[in-house]
C-alpha cells in the first residue's frame, strides 16, 4: 500500500509537466519588415517621382490637403 | 615568436578582407550611376507612354513592363529596354536593405497600379490583365 502511495505521488507531479508547449512570439521581425519597406518605398519614391511627374500614363497622388490655420481667436 | 605568428596571421586575414571588399565594390549591378539609368528612362519615356496609353504595353505585377499587343521588334526592343534599366534600380535597391529584387519589384508594382491613369493595362497580383478604370 504504502509502496503504491510513493508510486503515485512520484508520478503525478510528472504528468502535469507532458502537455505543456513553449509559445514563440517574434514581435521583432515584423517591425524590422514594416520599417525596411517604407525604406525601400521611399527610396523608390525618390528615384521614380520624377520620372511619374514627366509621364503622361501616370497620375501625380493627390497629397492631403494642408489643414487651415485656426481663426485667430476673436476678443 | 608567438607574437610574430600573430601579427602574420592577423595581416593575412586582413589582406583576405581587403580583397573580398575590392571583389564586392566591383561586382553590384555595374559602374553605371542611377544618374546615367534616369536619363535613358526619361530619353524612353514620351515613346513608352505612347506605346502604354495604346495599349500595346501594361504594367505587370512584378513592377515591368510587357508587350501584350503587337508592337513589333519596336516595342519589343524598348521594353527590354525598360525592364532592363529596372532590373539594376530593384537590384541596387534590394542589395541596399538585404532583400530580394522581386521584393522591391513587387513594392513598385503596387504603386505604379495605384497611379496609373485610367486606361492603362494592369496586371493584377492574380495575374489577371484588366484596364485601370
Amino acid at each position: 500500500m504504502k509502496c503504491r502511495l510513493l508510486i503515485c505521488t512520484a508520478v503525478l507531479p510528472l504528468a502535469g509537466c507532458v502537455n505543456v508547449k513553449p509559445i514563440e512570439v517574434k514581435p521583432i521581425h515584423v517591425t524590422v519588415d514594416v520599417n525596411v519597406n517604407v525604406n525601400v518605398d521611399k527610396d523608390l519614391d525618390n528615384y521614380f517621382d520624377d520620372l511619374d511627374k514627366k509621364s503622361t500614363t501616370i497620375a501625380p497622388v493627390a497629397k492631403p490637403a494642408a489643414q487651415p490655420a485656426p481663426a485667430p481667436a476673436t476678443p | 615568436m608567438k607574437t610574430a605568428r600573430f601579427f602574420r596571421i592577423l595581416l593575412a586575414v586582413g589582406i583576405a578582407f581587403a580583397a573580398v571588399g575590392r571583389t564586392q565594390a566591383q561586382t553590384p549591378a555595374g559602374p553605371i550611376p542611377l544618374s546615367v539609368l534616369r536619363k535613358d528612362q526619361e530619353k524612353r519615356l514620351p515613346a513608352l507612354d505612347a506605346l502604354k496609353a495604346g495599349g500595346v504595353v501594361g504594367e505587370n505585377n512584378q513592377g515591368f513592363v510587357e508587350v501584350r499587343g503587337n508592337g513589333g521588334d519596336y516595342a519589343a526592343n524598348l521594353v527590354a529596354d525598360e525592364n532592363h534599366d529596372r532590373a539594376v534600380v530593384y537590384t541596387l535597391y534590394a542589395r541596399k536593405y538585404n532583400m530580394a529584387p522581386k521584393q522591391v519589384g513587387l513594392r513598385r508594382a503596387k504603386k505604379i497600379a495605384e497611379k496609373s491613369k485610367p486606361g492603362i493595362w494592369l496586371q493584377a497580383p492574380d495575374g489577371t490583365w484588366y484596364q485601370k478604370k
